[in-house]
């Protein structure tokens, strides 16, 4: 038996006691600030932008690094902003509605290839998506007037809706809009697309994880700790605005979810919303919400507005060829999640 | 061992450990106190910044000079009265966690504390 072994089983019984509560005392102590230190990585910035809130996350070594990372991203959010925005007329988006059906308009690198990207989805998708869907969004009010578009408004405008009548020169760098009366309205992909920005603007400062949220346009990049993925709840369609029906687990993934109560009104106890059938100028009503998960932020966003319009039949078969993971809640509260999303979602947890 | 002969044994190292060990105890409870929240709060942002700062187990009634009326009662919290146009802060209604925005004032009231903080963001 070594001495101290012999010490600690002779020495009186008080010492023993005493000695085991330093033991536990300094453990206890030691457990604690190890958490703490984990704790102290994450750093949480929101902003006001593109018409809502974005909030970027980060896993970073300091507060001047997170501070520093996060607003040149809410630099960035703003420049794009002031690109991609159709109601302001200087932007490079407002000054390409300004001259529909006239001439071809100069426009950066940023907004070409949005708009390329948004033609392709146009095409993948049939016309679900159809980002000149502007004079038939620009009918709709769903904050001050509430009262749906007459119908001699609607046959007037309906014939401008058509994707195809986009010109892209990417040689050029120049974008035309075929029809005069044409409004190109980026909402359904901008957000998605900022996200998708934001990230790469962040890996490149060295950043090796974090969330960049604009809305309910999600990005997550990394993990958030050792093998911890990102928790990324999902609304409840017809719960109170905090309530969440589900969670994903994501790493490296893009969420966006399409819901009716984002923007509505009731009229004669029918519910007319924000996600509008590009093909008709009215709102599709299969849905309460759709969640579509994928590497990219422009898909998630164009793609939950268009599986949305597609309905029922349409959006599901589509969602089937196309190999998407996607989490549905129907008119009836009944809900849906394609297997390859199983793995990733828990239902509903109550904090 | 009678108590008399328990008060005659102490020695002056016991003291000195007791104190120690109460010394340990006492600083191990301060920092727990400062590093792990006390609960959930109502946080007050303008503009990006933090403003004011509510606990929300406390019930009261708020003015701010922002032109908004907060009410806290029962752990939630609700826009009472609001001076903007759209008033869609006041349809919201009560709260348990996550945030209330007010985009034309640029008010964000949120809940903070460990319930919400589970959660990354939230997508819809």
């Amino acid at each position: 038996m070594s001495d101290i072994l012999k010490y600690i089983v002779f020495m009186p019984k008080r010492y023993v006691v005493l000695a085991l509560s330093i033991v536990i005392t300094a453990l206890m102590v030691f457990v604690g600030w190890m958490s703490a230190a984990g704790k102290g990585d994450i750093y949480r910035k929101s902003t006001f932008v593109m018409d809502t809130v974005a909030t970027i996350t980060v896993v970073a070594d300091s507060e001047g690094q997170a501070e520093g990372v996060i607003d040149a991203s809410f630099k960035a959010l703003g420049e794009m902003e002031q690109m991609f925005s159709m109601f302001k007329v200087d932007s490079e988006i407002g000054v390409l509605n300004e001259n529909a059906g006239g001439n071809s308009v100069r426009v950066s690198r940023d907004t070409l290839e949005l708009l390329k990207e948004s033609v392709e989805i146009g095409r993948l998708t049939g016309g679900a998506f159809d980002v000149t869907v502007g004079p038939i969004t620009r009918l709709w009010d769903f904050t001050e007037k509430k009262k749906k578009p007459s119908k001699e408004k609607m046959a007037e405008y309906l014939p401008l809706v058509d994707y195809r009548n986009i010109v892209l020169d990417e040689v050029a760098g120049t974008v035309l809009l075929k029809k005069m009366g044409m409004v190109v309205d980026l909402g359904g992909v901008a957000k998605g697309y900022a996200a998708d920005k934001v990230v790469e603007i962040l890996k490149k400062q060295g950043i090796k994880a974090g969330v960049v949220a604009i809305a309910g346009d999600i990005k997550v990049f990394g993990f958030k700790d050792i093998n911890q993925p990102w928790k990324i709840g999902i609304r409840a369609p017809r719960g109170e605005s905090d309530e969440i029906i589900g969670v994903l687990n994501l790493v490296d993934q893009a969420v966006s979810t399409s819901g009716d109560y984002e923007r509505f009104f009731i009229e004669n106890g029918e519910r007319f919303h924000h996600l509008i059938n590009p093909a008709t100028g009215y709102p599709v009503n299969d849905f309460q919400s759709v969640t579509i998960v994928n590497e990219k932020g422009i898909n998630t966003d164009a793609l939950s507005t268009a599986v949305f319009v597609m309905g029922k039949k349409r959006g599901l078969q589509f969602i089937k060829d196309v190999g998407l993971r996607a989490f549905i809640v129907f008119n009836d509260g009944n809900t849906y999640i394609t297997d390859n999303l199983k793995q990733y979602f828990e239902p509903k947890r109550n904090n | 061992m009678n108590q008399n002969e328990i008060i005659k044994s102490i020695t002056f190292f016991d003291i000195a450990l007791f104190i120690a060990l109460l010394a340990v105890n006492l600083l191990a409870l301060v920092y727990v106190t400062f590093s792990y929240p006390a609960g959930e709060k109502v946080v007050v942002e303008i503009n990006n910044k933090l403003l004011y700062s509510y606990t929300l187990s406390v019930d009261r009634v708020v003015e701010l000079k922002e032109g908004i009326t907060l009410e806290i009662k029962d752990d939630k919290v609700r826009v009472l009265w609001s001076d903007c146009p759209n008033k869609l802060c006041m349809k919201q209604g009560w709260i348990t966690k996550g945030a209330i925005i007010c985009l034309p004032k640029r008010i964000v009231i949120k809940i903070t504390g460990s319930a919400t903080d589970k959660l990354d963001g939230t997508t819809g």
